[in-house]
């Protein structure tokens, strides 16, 4: 616990956070419109910073390429087999307008089918947690359900709903609503018992305690079951267009490869899974938005001012 | 846990209970406040018996913690207007409520701060107005300077006192800070181990308005010495009983 000044007029704030207003640091800030040289160097200083911060994994991955790139040239591994990095990369330029094609298709089942995870893996998720009975009932079987191998199903889900986009999307929302609505029922039961306490002896009815401390206070894991189902799926679109599918990435492998097509196929798996990383992305920056005191508090602690 | 405790504590005045750690003072809180049942007794709210099943006295009777368990995603003034929100106030008029007390809260300048970017004592200030802004005419404490460092302690108690000085509520603070007791409150009762039994009722015939110098005055001096001597015993009788009773 850090000294205390009771009541003294204009006490600074020695806890002030990364993103508290700039005027506290230096006295009032001179708005000063940006000139050519300021913009440059902020530019600078924001790689510099970036450098440092993906620097070692980007170097990883550099080597790893080089490594790959000079071995499939050395040893002369056909293309079929095993296509170099820029023979990838120059696939995926040529056929930009056929994976953009297919892209489109397969972005679409993900979009579609995690949303109707989220909207599933929450309401299951607050059911769980308010209810008891719920819990009982509902939580054996979603826990038990994720033991069927999603990809024995997907088969028969053609079967049952046909091939359009539907099994797609069935199979993308089976596969992400899990670490979804687990991931929150966690976070939901994780309130301190006293803040409850706290909350009745103001005269807090159950729902208000449920919707003003437990749904807040669980959002910060909600969001990390977000990141992992919208990870996981682009998996799940992926196994659906494999099993049956006239278009999407999916399809496009499946259809490349027992042409020899290698190349093509790696193309798409590169596509994937830049659209897996924009995906986890985007719900990080969705995150940040939506919990700004988690984030500097978080950042508060790692730097150690509390 | 509690054996027999009768605690008084009459309108606008200020009542301390202490007693060894693990008596039962928390649950005799949590009783009074209604978060717990008692097996047996009663508590009257204005020499009422009504509100007697478990949960109803929730609300009526304002009870701080030792932690200040303030929400960590409100800002402290969005968390001090918690208990208003909940009554159904609209949160404007609770806001503009609650911006007039924040310079007698000492947390004028910081109501759009995060918790977490505040000192121990200020935390503690913002939990308190958080109970205070219900209104109630009985406010519980529970060691609420306990987790604090000694100076803020004093500096909290000086302003406890004022504040109280200037509220006229009935305040049933526990503590096990002797000091503390004496220095605010108009009665203290020091209860035995458990199961806990009133051991002691002192009046505490200090004149108001008190600051802190008071402590050294021979007529605190004196309680205190009547207050650490009762305590001691029941200390020593509990580590004796303790060591007498035969290894699990």
């Amino acid at each position: 616990m850090r000294e205390e000044t009771a009541n003294v007029p204009g006490e600074h704030p020695s806890t002030l956070t990364p993103d508290s207003p700039v005027e506290y640091r230096d006295g009032p800030v001179k708005a000063e419109p940006p000139t050519v040289f300021s913009v440059i160097t902020s530019a600078m200083l924001a790689a510099l910073t970036a450098l440092k911060r993906w620097g070692a994994s980007l170097l990883i991955l550099v080597v790893l390429l080089a490594v790959w790139e000079i071995w499939t040239q050395l040893a002369e591994v056909p293309r079929w087999q095993l296509p170099s990095p820029s023979v990838i990369a120059s696939e995926l330029f040529n056929s930009r307008a056929l994976l953009w094609e297919h892209t489109l298709v397969t972005l679409v089942e993900v979009v579609l089918g995690f949303a109707a995870a989220l909207a599933v893996g929450l309401l299951l998720a607050g059911g769980i947690a308010y209810s008891r009975i719920l819990e009982r009932a509902v939580y054996p079987i979603i826990i038990a359900s994720q033991t069927i191998p999603i990809i024995a199903i997907a088969p028969l889900l053609l079967i049952w709903v046909g091939y359009g986009v539907t099994p797609k999307i069935i199979v993308v929302a089976l596969i992400s609503f899990f670490p979804i609505s687990v991931n929150t029922v966690d976070g939901l039961r994780s309130v301190d018992p006293d803040m409850i306490s706290m909350m009745r002896t103001l005269g807090a009815t159950r729902w208000q305690i449920f919707t003003k401390v437990q749904i807040p206070a669980s959002l910060p894991q909600m969001f990390s079951g977000i990141k992992i189902g919208i990870a996981i799926s682009v998996i799940g679109a992926v196994i659906g267009e494999w099993v049956g599918a006239s278009s999407g990435l999916g399809y496009l492998m499946t259809y490349s490869q027992p042409l020899f097509l290698t190349a093509r196929v790696f193309a798409s798996i590169v596509v994937l899974s830049a659209m897996g990383i924009g995906l986890f992305v985007a719900a990080s920056i969705v995150e940040r938005l939506m919990l700004p005191w988690y984030h500097t508090e978080k950042r508060a602690r790692s730097i150690g001012r509390i | 846990m509690l054996e027999d405790v009768n605690l008084v504590a009459g309108a606008g005045e200020f009542v301390s209970v202490i007693g060894p750690s693990g008596c039962g003072k928390s649950t005799l809180l949590n009783i009074i406040a209604g978060l717990e049942d008692a097996d047996a007794g009663s508590v009257m709210l204005d020499g009422d018996l009504h509100g007697q099943r478990l949960g109803q006295r929730l609300g009526q009777i304002g009870y701080m913690q030792q932690k200040d368990l303030l929400l960590p995603w409100r800002s402290v003034l969005d968390n001090t207007i918690m208990g208003l929100e909940l009554n159904g106030s609209s949160r404007k008029d609770a806001r503009s409520r609650a911006l007039e007390l924040m310079e007698t809260f000492g947390l004028k300048g910081f109501e759009r701060q995060y918790p977490f970017a505040l000192s121990g004592g200020m935390r503690q200030r913002a939990a308190f107005m958080r109970t205070m802004l219900l209104d109630q005419e009985v406010i519980l404490l529970d060691e609420p300077f306990g987790a604090l460092d000694a100076l803020t302690r004093v500096q909290m108690q000086e302003w406890l006192m004022e504040l109280w000085g200037s509220m006229k509520k009935t305040i049933v603070l526990i503590t096990h800070d002797v000091d503390e007791a004496l220095l605010l409150s108009d009665r203290v009762y020091v209860l035995t181990a458990r199961p806990a039994r009133v051991k002691l009722v002192l009046d505490v015939g200090l004149g108001r308005p008190r600051n802190y110098q008071a402590v050294t005055t021979p007529e605190f001096v004196e309680l205190k010495a009547q207050l650490l001597a009762t305590l001691y015993e029941e200390n020593s009788r509990q580590t004796m009983g303790r060591a007498g009773e035969p290894a699990r």
